[in-house]
């Protein structure tokens, strides 16, 4: 949810929404279309080009995979958020005890500091153009210039004092730049097809000329390049579906829908899913494809030169607030985390506590140069809390289990929960260094949400024997 | 006034796109194309602030 609306709806943390609270659907289509064109939208595109796609696997890895996130939203998320009507935290609370919520918010926290961080990153880039110091290549993982520090340093401090000082005028330009920068990611993939056009000598008439072009020069499929996992169709699909799961099978995004008046307004993800998450990431893979197809050596992904090149200085622009406006909220938000554990520390002192470590991960670039990576990671994570709000919620009572058991009980930690959530984590990780294809990072959560809902079930029935629902 | 502007910002976020569209059409070349893109940028910045957000502080609830 953005933090205005947080802000605005702050007065019903702790208590149900009420009906005349609740938004319509066009409110939540523009929040979702806006929250998902990011910063980093323009380095998964290119990845996705890195991991040596093919153009089939793309593009409707991509519809399909969008397509599973919004009916996870739609009937995952959405139904529980307006039964309920509570936030996340609150509902977990009751769920988890405080303490197990301290740990999950520390854990979202770090994440989301991680993520911010990638998006200062993809900032930096842009002033890579204007100060042309030594920028990060794709392989590398540590900070690689002292310019590179410089600049990630520079936009993290003014990013973190402005998330502490004035949200609120983040916040509206934010709101300013949304449509803008929707029209400018598709500026880059019409410019970075018209030049794909002009330099393959390719002659488009038809729509079956442009997916010969798509097929044979743009996402030409073959081997990833050095340190890049292998994407196929499969790949792509769980990507897309996965890449938000902290929000909606993570239930994260209770905290959003809890305003909506249906279930059904789950829809309106689509809006996010398929303008940030299929048009701004085949754009953004445009261009970096089209680098490639120039110059096979340079293999560097980096927005700020990419979206130079096609759209100069107003691409420019676009990388930098593209990354800051996302930045901003997203540094409240582990803000958020942290003071729920930190509840004696001041906002403004958390918030810059934040920023800065956001800041000191968005200089090493081996967070964004594996974003896609670090994002299967971050929605596995989070994934085995929102199984077991979806156990608590809707297979409790029909098993005869208690739901809430740590208000019930008045306990800090539901071991259930607890152990439900690091257990699921630690098969996970077993899984997937057993090697086995199947079982990669990308798709793993998907029997993990299994495991998490049986280890909740299980253990919680041994936890409440004896006891009367 | 408030209308005005708002009109002018739809024209510049309209050449946002446009600029693209007439450089796929080969009407014009790449540097034409990014110049109007930054003249759209900037005029749709500095017109779309004295409209967008403004709503609220008029006293128009939520929306539904």
């Amino acid at each position: 949810m953005s933090e205005e609306a947080e802000a605005k709806h702050g007065e019903f943390e702790r208590e149900p929404v009420p009906e005349s609270k609740t938004r319509g659907f066009k409110a939540f289509v523009g929040m979702y279309a806006g929250e998902h064109c990011a910063g980093t939208e323009l380095m998964i595109g290119p990845l996705f080009v890195a991991a040596g796609v093919s153009a089939f696997d793309v593009v409707f890895g991509l519809l399909i995979g969008n397509l599973l996130a919004v009916l996870s939203w739609m009937f995952l998320t959405a139904p529980i958020a307006v039964r309920a009507r509570l936030t996340l935290y609150y509902q977990l609370e009751k769920i988890c005890g405080r303490s197990l919520v301290s740990l999950y918010n520390l854990a979202n926290g770090v994440m989301f500091c991680f993520l911010a961080g990638s998006m200062i990153t993809v900032s930096a880039t842009a002033l890579g153009v204007w100060f042309d110091f030594p920028m990060p290549s794709l392989t590398d993982i540590y900070p690689n210039s002292f310019g590179w520090v410089i600049a990630v340093l520079a936009i993290g401090v003014v990013i973190s004092v402005v998330a502490a000082w004035g949200y609120d005028m983040v916040s509206r330009i934010a709101n300013i730049a949304a449509p803008w920068m929707v029209l400018v990611f598709l500026a880059f993939g019409i410019i970075g097809l018209k030049q794909f056009i002009d330099v393959t000598g390719a002659e488009v008439h038809s729509a079956g000329d442009l997916w010969a072009l798509c097929k044979t020069a743009i996402w030409k499929g073959g081997e990833p390049l050095e340190g890049q996992v292998k994407f196929t169709f499969w790949h792509v699909t769980f990507f897309a579906w996965f890449c938000n799961m902290a929000m909606h099978i993570g239930m994260s995004d209770l905290s959003v829908f809890r305003f909506a008046k249906k279930p059904w307004q789950g829809l309106a993800t689509a809006s996010g899913m398929y303008v940030g998450h299929f048009m701004a990431w085949l754009a953004a893979s445009i261009l970096y494809a089209l680098q490639l197809h120039m110059d096979p050596t340079n293999t560097d992904v980096l927005p700020g030169p990419m979206a130079y090149r096609a759209a100069g200085v107003a691409g420019l622009i676009c990388v930098i607030v593209a990354g800051w406006t996302t930045a901003n909220p997203t540094i409240y938000r582990a803000g958020l985390a942290f003071q729920a554990i930190m509840p004696n520390k001041s906002r403004f002192a958390v918030t810059i506590g934040t920023g800065l470590l956001a800041t000191l991960a968005g200089m090493f670039p081996g967070i964004a140069m594996k974003l896609l990576d670090f994002v299967a990671i971050y929605g596995l994570m989070l994934m085995p809390m929102g199984a077991v709000v979806f156990t608590d919620f809707w297979i409790f009572p029909k098993l005869g289990l208690k739901q809430y058991y740590a208000e019930h009980r008045s306990i800090k930690i539901n071991w259930a929960a607890g152990i439900a959530w690091l257990a699921t984590m630690a098969i996970c990780y077993s899984l997937v260094k057993t090697g086995n294809p199947i079982f990669q990072k990308f798709f793993v959560a998907l029997p993990g949400w299994f495991i998490a809902s049986g280890l909740y079930i299980g253990i919680s029935k041994l936890q409440q024997k004896g006891e009367v629902a | 006034m408030k209308k005005i502007l708002e009109i002018v910002s739809y024209l510049a976020l309209l050449l946002v796109v446009a600029a693209p569209f007439m450089f796929y059409a080969g009407k014009w070349d790449l540097e034409q194309n990014k110049l109007w893109m930054l003249i759209a940028t900037i005029v749709w910045f500095v017109t779309a602030a004295f409209w967008i957000g403004t709503e609220k502080k008029e006293g128009s609830s939520d929306d539904s």
